[in-house]
């Protein structure tokens, strides 16, 4: 807790790292060793600034909302029929003649401040103190979905295969064989970059530096390392009578975006 | 419009179970405990025998509704073999609820047996030992199961509040009205079962007179807490609205979907509001005038008597539906 | 013989996997040999590979990747397939490909779709009840052959082998090559389209123009980009490389994009600016563009481009007349005059024209919304010549000529004299230019029946009840006998023209088979790339092309090649480079793609000179009225004395030997015509066309239909969207998931007019029948227009497309029971006639006139 001594911040630590023990126990049955002893390893690190934030930035300028990332991140994981891991949001508004869409890509934002950690009864979701990356342990989930609910973005759900909680896992089978994403590597625009936040020499590092880049649902306070150049924060549930703003994605069932 | 919901019947089912097993166990224990001389012993003893017997039932069932419902049984000891100290450290209300369950399914059937009729049960000294143990026990077991059911009640609360993201959930106002409509329709199942037990109304006529000192546990006693705790629920949720509405953010426009032109404001409206509370109240409340302004002696029809329960039993359901499903289908604003 | 049942062995250990917690064995896995895990913490900047692996999700282990190409729409990118036990659960773009820099879209990912559909077609199945009746047998591949034979047998015994008629869809690349080896080895010459459908009228009007077909967009030097009715951040003919490109000169070099559509396309939205525009006014518009810019000046002066064009009957006038001409040409329309047209603001236009001038290079672009109309041809010709005029062609940045892999490739030996029935090109006569035939018109044809009819009908990659206009009158000439005496239908799918077969061949999809690639490279520098399977064929299916080799044997036809896989690779071997550098067969199959890095992008293909040497030939001459040196023996003339008594323009398919241009006192190689016999200048000016008595320069054309229209008639148009090939990926579940409604767009004044609200349901009639569909009020579309996309309502095509099962579908597959949408839309095509453009007989899809109810 080198530079951030305030008892707060502390505490979060603390209980972090003893969920992720836990966690950890609970998984090194199968996993062995490596899972073990990789998931331990950084706790002992320092404060959260020099370790490893993997992350994502969006860069909408870039976004052409051609869903190729939706599909990809569909194949990668082949996640079922109804459900998704990411989704981009189409945002038309305006009036005639100046109409205008514009597109918003999500996926989970793997928040410093995660909710759903918070609300998990069993330890199943939990952040990888190695690099920040917030991870469901299907071995220990029991599919009660509190964790669903609790994340203001909607990013989780009740896979019908597994009946497990799922989300973006930021492909973190690929990331680890020294690839990118699979919603990344597909990504027509070049609009997503992944990296490590916190590492200066990082291409998303220097980028957030260098560009104005916000994130979504702020307010909630979860801290996500989903960052967005360009982001359009029109919402169609706030619009003014007689404003024209229609929000569609293509989740089943959903039209509201949560 | 078709929504997809992640907790549905089955969970709002288990809320209201829960709701109602907590609210006849808090009902049984207070009156145990408001009854220490023992004077309304048989009146008292069939409320609170009742209670006891009703209390950990629902939970129970629902418990395993909702085990049922995830799909894969076993998995549900997760919830405690991730460790117990691990819900201090993880206060997720979910993690502290399942304790609850447990301790609750535990004590609160530890005190139903307590209301056995060892004696009838077991012949000879034995069950004259238990009888008499279960009745020294009954007292404290009260004073455990009180809170225990307290807690019950307010932790289904607490469950839905504890999520930010969840606007209509997220109100410091909910715990009470679960309380109170999980108090409420706890009484309202033990009147029932005793309607069910004692079909003939003439049967406990003649008791219920304002001067009787069978007073306290009267029918006369049973309806007016619930015509009060129908006034109360009617407060909390004024409040709930309220506060809601005063909050300009997501709390406001989730809340839009209870007021008029709202996707749930006819079950709200008619099923919660209308069904579970005013024609209860009104009907109970227009028996109840005719005794206390009167003096009439207080009887009732039997369909009313019987009725008016059920309504507030459904109204209860409803209102765990409504906020269930109304939590679900806003959620935060803003892109 | 990997089987559906295999798949879903897989599917079920994937299942137990799941289980037993993947994301621990798939962390195990990966992280005893992290690689990103080495540098926790020591702030060394990570770099991780773009592509071409791929990892189990649930085992950690690598998949089997494999080269090949997509297919689900035209653009035909490079691929990798990566595969796990033989089945194919991952498609990757090919990070090694200079067109499409390692992209795919979401179509291509969802190409798995295709091959697992659960009502794919596996085996020859044989009509049981009457036709249409939906009563099908399952027959051996020996029954289905032996009955085709034997019936092709008869007619070429009895001399009319042109009554053999093939009408394919998208067939490009080598398929096309062997099929059409085949085609002719058999000797007939009744070979259908789909081209009038799609983008002819764009090409021909190309070829009246500089002589080839397709253009291709500079963008990775553009300063910016015009765009009249190109979708082009959601379709395009070459879709992956282009949009890439154009989203990245946006980005990173701030170019501006102004697209001209009647719709908020994607790629309007994406647009610096929107400028929406009455359907089928672009020509109005980019006539004053060219108003603007020979009024104030603002054509090219530097290296006159002018020099290449014929602006004058006179291929020698100076550039001097020749800009007095061009000035006289655009002088009456004027900006003030477009707007009343066009409904777009005259200063608009001016400001958008000055743009497009003076930042250069700059590029403008058109596809289908400027082509499928009325007066198509007239439109695409004056974006040529407004890109002539300012000096945008084949030059960096601007609208280049086509460059591709140039593939030599096994022909067969002896190729008998073709015979074909006029079925083609519509009524004789109506249309001037059909170089791409007119293909919406087949059916009307072999329902007139003057120009004979055929006796089998054989179809492949195509649709045509659904893909042209008028699926009514589409389905009844199907259904009869006494027009189409024996059809055939060569698909993976059951589609709603398969429906109506007499006899279906199960086709393999794109995944499970051979063939060279040549698609058009966006860097100007030819990519060579082959698609080889990624899966074995499910159940009995077969390559078409390989059952065109077994045909050509049953039929004593000599094709030179056993197989599609042996004719790719005796491709492999006849063309030099790919044997030479790519190291063939071997070299392309583990690769890919192949491509040298040595070559540079070719610009300026026009101004390479020719030497006297190469003209000494005996055989070339010099044609005076032209100016063009041509090779009167290669264009299959007799004799010297013939072709110079006919003349270049005069002589039948004379273009086939042309060699050169004369500019000035200097030979170039110009731009060669393909098509048709115009000269080797760049043709503003067209003597074929006046010689058909039309404009010979780019000439106002108003759509007859849309004068005087009664304000609930409103004008229909179609369109593509991202993640939709027509109608053919409506069967993928990860697409169909995405979109599988198209409420038709109404813009909220119109909509008020008609007292239609968001929601309605509306019924909307043309001259030719009517559908039924639901409105969605949006401002992203142009008043008096309504927008239907052309992708949805199918009524066949299986479960996940129509909800309808096709004949032998199989039910044990994992997402069936999660089609969770219930409506699948409307197919627009009921209420569009099949009707051409007068010039290239290009179909009219957004000229439509439809009434607007509500019911
Ligand atoms: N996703 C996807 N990509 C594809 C295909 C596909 O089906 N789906 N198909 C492929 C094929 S075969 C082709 S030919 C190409 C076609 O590619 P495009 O021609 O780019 O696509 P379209 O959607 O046919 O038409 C383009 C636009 O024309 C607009 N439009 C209609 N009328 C007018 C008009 O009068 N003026 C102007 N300015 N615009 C107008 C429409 O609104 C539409 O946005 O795409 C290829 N790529
Ligand atoms: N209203 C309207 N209609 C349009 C258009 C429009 O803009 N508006 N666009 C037009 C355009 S641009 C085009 S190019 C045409 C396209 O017209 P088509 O080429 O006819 O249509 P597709 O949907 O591409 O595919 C036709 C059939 O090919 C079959 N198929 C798919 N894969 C394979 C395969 O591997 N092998 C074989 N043998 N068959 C296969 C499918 O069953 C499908 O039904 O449609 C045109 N139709
Ligand atoms: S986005 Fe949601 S699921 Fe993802 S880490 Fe944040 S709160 Fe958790
Ligand atoms: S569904 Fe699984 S991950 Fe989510 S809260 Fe429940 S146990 Fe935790
Ligand atoms: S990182 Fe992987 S899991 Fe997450 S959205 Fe992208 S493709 Fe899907
Ligand atoms: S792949 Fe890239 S460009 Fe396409 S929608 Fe996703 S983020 Fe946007
Ligand atoms: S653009 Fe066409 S060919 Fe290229 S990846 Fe997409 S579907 Fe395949
Ligand atoms: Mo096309």
């Amino acid at each position: 807790m080198s530079d951030k001594s305030d008892s707060a911040v502390s505490r979060r630590k603390f209980l972090k790292t003893v969920g992720q023990g836990t966690a950890a126990v609970a998984t090194a049955g199968i996993a062995g060793g490596a899972m073990h002893a990789a998931a331990n390893k950084p706790a002992a690190d320092s404060g959260k600034k020099n370790t490893v934030q993997y992350g994502m930035l969006i860069d909408l300028r870039r976004c052409i909302g051609c869903q190729a990332c939706t599909v990809a991140c569909k194949a990668e994981a082949d996640v079922p029929m109804g459900v998704a891991r990411s989704w981009v949001e189409y945002v038309e508004k305006g009036r005639y003649p100046n109409a205008g869409r514009s597109f918003l890509p999500r996926l989970c934002n793997h928040c410093s401040e995660p909710h759903c950690v918070r609300v998990c009864p069993t330890g199943a979701t939990y952040e990888r103190p190695q690099d920040g990356l917030i991870v469901i342990d299907q071995g220990v989930c029991i599919g009660c979905l509190y964790c669903a609910h609790a994340c203001p973005y909607g990013v989780r759900f009740l896979n019908p295969v597994t009946r497990f909680a799922d989300k973006c896992d930021m492909c973190i089978h690929r990331i680890y064989k020294g690839l990118v994403p699979s919603c990344v590597n597909t990504c027509q625009g070049r609009a997503r970059i992944f990296g490590d936040v916190n590492d200066p020499n990082s291409e998303i590092h220097k980028l957030i530096a260098k560009n104005p880049v916000s994130v979504t649902r702020e307010t909630y306070g979860t801290q996500p390392n989903v960052y967005y150049i360009g982001l359009d924060t029109t919402d169609e549930n706030t619009k003014k009578p007689g404003q024209y703003v229609r929000v569609t994605t293509n989740k089943a069932n959903s039209p509201k975006r949560t | 419009m078709e929504h997809h919901l992640m907790w549905n019947w089955p969970m709002i089912v288990y809320l209201f179970l829960a709701g109602l097993g907590a609210g006849a166990l808090a009902v049984s224990g207070i009156v145990v405990l408001w009854d220490p001389a023992g004077e309304f012993r048989h009146r008292a003893a069939l409320v609170a025998r009742l209670g006891a017997f009703i209390g950990p039932l629902p939970v129970i069932i629902g418990t395993i509704l909702l085990i049922y419902e995830l799909g894969r049984p076993f998995r549900a000891l997760n919830l405690f073999t991730s460790n117990f100290w691990f819900m201090f450290f993880n206060p997720s209300p979910m993690n502290w609820g399942s304790w609850f369950i447990l301790f609750f399914c535990v004590f609160a059937t530890v005190y139903a047996l307590t209301f056995l009729p060892w004696k009838a049960l077991l012949r000879g000294e034995r069950g004259e030992r238990l009888e008499a143990r279960a009745e020294r026990m009954r007292s404290p077991m009260a004073v455990i199961c009180v809170p225990l059911a307290i807690a019950m009640a307010i932790y289904t609360a607490i469950l839905l509040a504890a999520i930010p993201a969840r606007p209509l959930w997220h109100t410091p106002v909910l715990w009470l009205l679960f309380t109170v409509s999980a108090i409420s329709t706890g009484l309202s199942a033990i009147i029932l079962v005793q309607r069910f037990m004692f079909r003939k109304p003439g049967a406990v006529r003649g008791a219920i007179r304002r001067e009787d000192p069978a007073f306290r546990v009267s029918e006369y006693y049973l309806v007016s807490m619930k015509v009060l705790l129908i006034i109360a629920e009617l407060v909390v949720i004024g409040l709930f609205i309220m506060f809601a509405h005063m909050t300009i953010n997501s709390a406001n426009f989730a809340v839009q979907v209870l007021l008029p032109g709202g996707e749930l404001a006819t079950t709200f409206w008619l099923g919660v509001i209308l069904v579970g509370l005013l024609m209860p109240a009104f009907i109970e409340g227009f028996y109840l005038l005719r005794t206390a302004v009167l003096g009439h002696e207080f009887e009732w029809p039997y369909v009313i008597n019987v009725s008016a329960p059920i309504a507030i039993l459904f109204g209860g359901l409803m209102l765990r539906y409504v906020i269930v499903v109304g939590g679900q289908i806003t959620g935060p604003i803003g892109i | 013989m990997v089987d559906r049942r295999n798949f879903l062995r897989l599917g079920a250990t994937v299942a137990a996997a799941t289980a037993a917690s993947p994301l621990r064995t798939a962390l195990a896995a990966a992280e005893t040999q992290s690689k990103a895990g080495a540098g926790t913490g020591s702030g060394a900047s990570k770099f991780f590979d773009q592509g071409g692996k791929d990892y189990s999700y649930l085992r950690g282990t690598e998949k089997e990747a494999t080269p090949s190409a997509c297919w689900q729409c035209v653009s035909r990118c490079p691929i990798i397939g990566f595969t796990e036990d033989g089945v194919l659960n991952k498609i990757e773009g090919h990070p090694n490909s200079i067109r499409s820099l390692g992209k795919i879209c979401a179509k291509s990912q969802a190409g798995i779709n295709q091959l697992y559909d659960p009502d794919r077609i596996l085996y020859p199945m044989r009509r049981a009840g009457d036709r249409g009746e939906g009563k099908w047998k399952r027959i051996s591949w020996d029954e289905a052959l032996a009955e085709l034979t034997e019936r092709l047998k008869r007619l070429r015994d009895a001399g009319e082998p042109e009554k053999f008629m093939f009408h394919y869809g998208r067939m490009k690349g080598g398929t096309s090559k062997l099929v059409h080896n085949f085609l002719a080895a058999y000797g007939t010459g009744t070979i259908g389209n789909h081209t009038s459908l799609c983008e002819g009228g764009k090409w021909t009007a190309q070829e009246l123009t500089w002589g080839g077909h397709y253009d291709n967009w500079d963008f990775d030097n553009t300063q910016f980009v015009l765009n009249f009715g190109s979708n082009i951040f959601e379709a395009h003919t070459n879709h992956i490389s282009t949009a890439q490109r154009l989203i990245r000169a946006m980005v990173d070099r701030s170019v501006r994009l102004v697209t001209f559509d009647v719709r908020l396309s994607n790629t309007a939205a994406k647009s610096t600016q929107w400028v929406p525009i009455r359907p089928g006014t672009d020509l109005a518009v980019v006539l004053a563009m060219c108003n603007v810019i020979m009024r104030e000046g603002l054509y090219e002066a530097g290296v006159p481009f002018l020099e290449f064009c014929k602006i004058t009957a006179d291929y020698r006038a100076s550039v001097d007349d020749k800009i007095e001409a061009l000035k006289q040409h655009v002088k009456e329309y004027k900006p003030e005059w477009a707007s009343e047209i066009s409904g777009v603001p005259a200063w608009q236009i001016v400001e958008i024209a000055r743009e497009f001038a003076t930042r250069r290079p700059a590029c403008v672009i058109s596809y289908r919304g400027a082509v499928a109309h009325y007066n198509g041809n007239e439109t695409e010709r004056a974006i040529q010549m407004l890109a002539a005029i300012t000096g945008n062609i084949d030059n960096p940045g601007g609208r280049c000529k086509a460059v591709g892999a140039s593939w030599n490739y096994p022909k067969p030996k002896k190729i008998p004299k073709t015979k074909k029935l006029d079925l083609m090109d519509g009524v004789a006569g109506q249309i001037a230019f059909p170089t791409h035939h007119v293909s919406h018109q087949v059916f009307e044809r072999i329902k007139d029946g003057s120009a004979g009819r055929p006796d089998v009908y054989l179809w492949y990659c195509y649709t045509p009840v659904y893909a042209n206009g008028d699926c009514k009158a589409n389905e009844e000439i199907l259904k009869d006998e006494s027009l189409l005496p024996f059809t055939v239908c060569v698909n993976p799918f059951y589609d709603e023209s398969a429906a109506l077969a007499d006899m279906i061949l199960p086709d393999t999809t794109y995944l499970e088979r051979w063939d060279w690639e040549d698609m058009v490279s966006p860097s100007q520098i030819p990519e060579y790339y082959i698609r080889q399977p990624l899966a074995l064929p499910m159940g009995e299916t077969r390559n078409f092309a390989d059952v065109c080799c077994d045909l050509a044997k049953m039929l004593g036809l000599k094709i030179g090649v056993k197989s599609m896989e042996d004719f790719v690779k005796k491709s492999c071997k006849k063309t030099k480079i790919v044997k030479k550098k790519a190291r063939g067969f071997r070299g392309m199959k583990k690769k890919g793609v192949w491509y040298n890095k040595r070559d540079k992008p070719q610009y300026f293909s026009y101004r390479q000179s020719v030497k006297a040497k190469e003209l000494n030939k005996a055989t070339i001459i010099f044609d005076e009225a032209t100016g063009v040196y041509w090779d009167w023996k290669t264009a299959g003339v007799g004799s010297r004395e013939a072709a110079e008594a006919q003349g270049y323009t005069r002589t039948k398919k004379a273009y086939r030997g042309y060699v050169a241009q004369q500019f000035g006192d200097l030979v170039y190689v110009g731009f060669p015509p393909d098509k048709l016999n115009k000269s080797g200048y760049f043709e503003i000016y067209s003597s074929l066309m006046e010689e058909r008595g039309l404009p010979p320069m780019p000439t106002y054309m108003a759509i007859p239909e849309h004068a005087d229209l009664a304000p609930d008639q409103l004008v229909l148009t179609t369109y593509k969207v991202n993640v939709h090939t027509h109608s053919r990926t409506m069967n993928c579940s990860w697409l169909a998931e995405l979109y599988h409604d198209n409420p038709a767009w109404i813009n909220p004044g119109t909509a008020e007019a008609l007292a239609i609200r968001e929601g309605d349901t509306v019924k909307v009639s043309s001259a030719i029948g009517e559908i039924e569909t639901e409105v969605q009020v949006t401002p992203g579309v142009v008043p008096g227009v309504i927008a239907i996309s052309h992708h949805c309502g199918h009524w066949q095509y299986g479960r996940i497309a129509s909800g309808k099962r096709a004949p032998e579908g199989v039910d044990d597959i994992p997402d069936r029971d999660r089609r969770w949408w219930h409506r699948n839309g409307v197919h627009p095509n009921w209420v569009i006639p099949n009707s051409p453009d007068p010039i290239n007989g290009q179909q009219r899809w957004m000229d439509t006139v439809v009434r607007v109810t509500k019911i």
